[in-house]
């Protein structure tokens, strides 16, 4: 018995060849509620490795080339068949097509952030009041803290319009401090990599490391 | 034009893996185990799990009054220490488990991770 197994979802058809996935099954692009998913009818999923990882990254690449949006799900993803695909995609529709939208003609870069001082949050201002004021302000500091990477500024200032969207993980364990992914026009990643280097000297005391262009993996949250 | 980057150190590389392997253990399907001990931790996880998100979204709806300034100062004193008890109590009962703060967490599929 097959199941289908989902690759991505896409803003159109393909315009190169589908061809073959992860288990050599023919790839096809089925309608569902408003959205075109590429999927597989495999016996059973690949198993997880790098091996099968980077051949389903090779899939999807190729099929970038034909097709401005590609919003990556999670390797491993299977349904009983098209009814049930459509079933689990319905009740997501909009977030769905708000992330294509989102990934449509970008690509993926990701920034690693290295060192071994963890930046110091600024001084509190509302350091006043009894202890629940001072823990709610604390709190407050963090989650703000948690989600901006202040240690690339420099970088930041130099990538400018470049970069559409951002999301920051902060690790905090040096000498991993921090993982950053930009989303960026395709085609973009030469002069993305040149501003990354001309902002090294002002980075200083921490280190950086460029990966990509990947797929959006990291802004496809809402296909995972 | 790649020849002018400093490479990436050996350690760097390193705390890269712990860090992802670290991740991917936090995703592993959790497994229900018969020996008492480990039900009773795995209970206590679960339960554990959604007290820490109801906390954290407590959290979220606070500090977006504080910033938007609908809270008085006896308010902001009031929710600041019934969160910062909550953050102890569960702390606490996580210590009293076995339970790492990280291990408070539910991988819901395709839906993502809980927290």
């Amino acid at each position: 018995m097959t199941r289908v197994y989902l690759y991505a979802l896409l803003s159109a058809t393909p315009s190169c060849e589908t061809g073959v996935g992860v288990c050599a099954e023919r790839l096809r692009v089925v309608a569902v509620g408003g959205l075109l998913a590429l999927v597989g009818d495999v016996g059973e999923p690949p198993e997880p490795s790098a091996v099968t990882l980077r051949a389903q990254d090779t899939v999807l690449r190729r099929l970038a080339a034909g097709v401005d949006a590609v919003l990556p799900v999670r390797f491993g993803t299977l349904v009983a068949d098209d009814a049930a695909l459509a079933e689990s995609l319905a009740h997501r529709q909009p977030q769905l097509a708000r992330a294509l939208g989102r990934v449509s003609g970008c690509e993926q870069m990701t920034l690693r952030v290295w060192g071994e001082v963890i930046a110091m949050a600024p001084p509190a201002d509302e350091e006043a009041g009894g202890p629940g004021t001072r823990y709610l302000a604390g709190r407050r500091r963090a989650h703000d803290w948690a989600h901006r990477v202040p240690e690339l500024e420099p970088a930041r200032r130099r990538l400018g319009d470049l970069v559409r969207e951002e999301r920051v993980e902060r690790h905090d364990r040096p000498p991993l401090l921090a993982t950053v992914q930009h989303l960026i026009p395709r085609g973009a990643g030469s002069r993305y990599l040149d501003e990354i280097d001309a902002a090294r000297d002002g980075l200083r005391p921490w280190r950086v490391s460029v990966t990509g262009p990947w797929l959006a993996y990291a802004f496809a949250e809402d296909a995972a | 034009m790649s020849a002018q980057r400093p490479p990436i150190e050996v350690r760097e590389l390193e705390s890269l893996r712990a860090e992802l392997e670290r991740q991917a253990a936090l995703t592993d399907t959790p497994r229900w185990n018969a020996n008492p001990e480990d039900v009773q931790r795995s209970v206590a996880r679960l339960v554990l799990t959604l007290v820490e998100f109801v906390r954290q979204l407590l959290e979220r709806q606070a500090i977006r009054r504080l910033e938007g300034g609908t809270l008085t100062p006896d308010e902001t004193e009031a929710v600041g220490v019934a969160l910062m008890r909550l953050e102890e109590t569960v702390r606490d009962l996580a210590a009293r488990f076995g339970l790492e703060p990280d291990e408070l967490n539910l991988d819901l599929g395709p839906l993502g991770r809980l927290l």
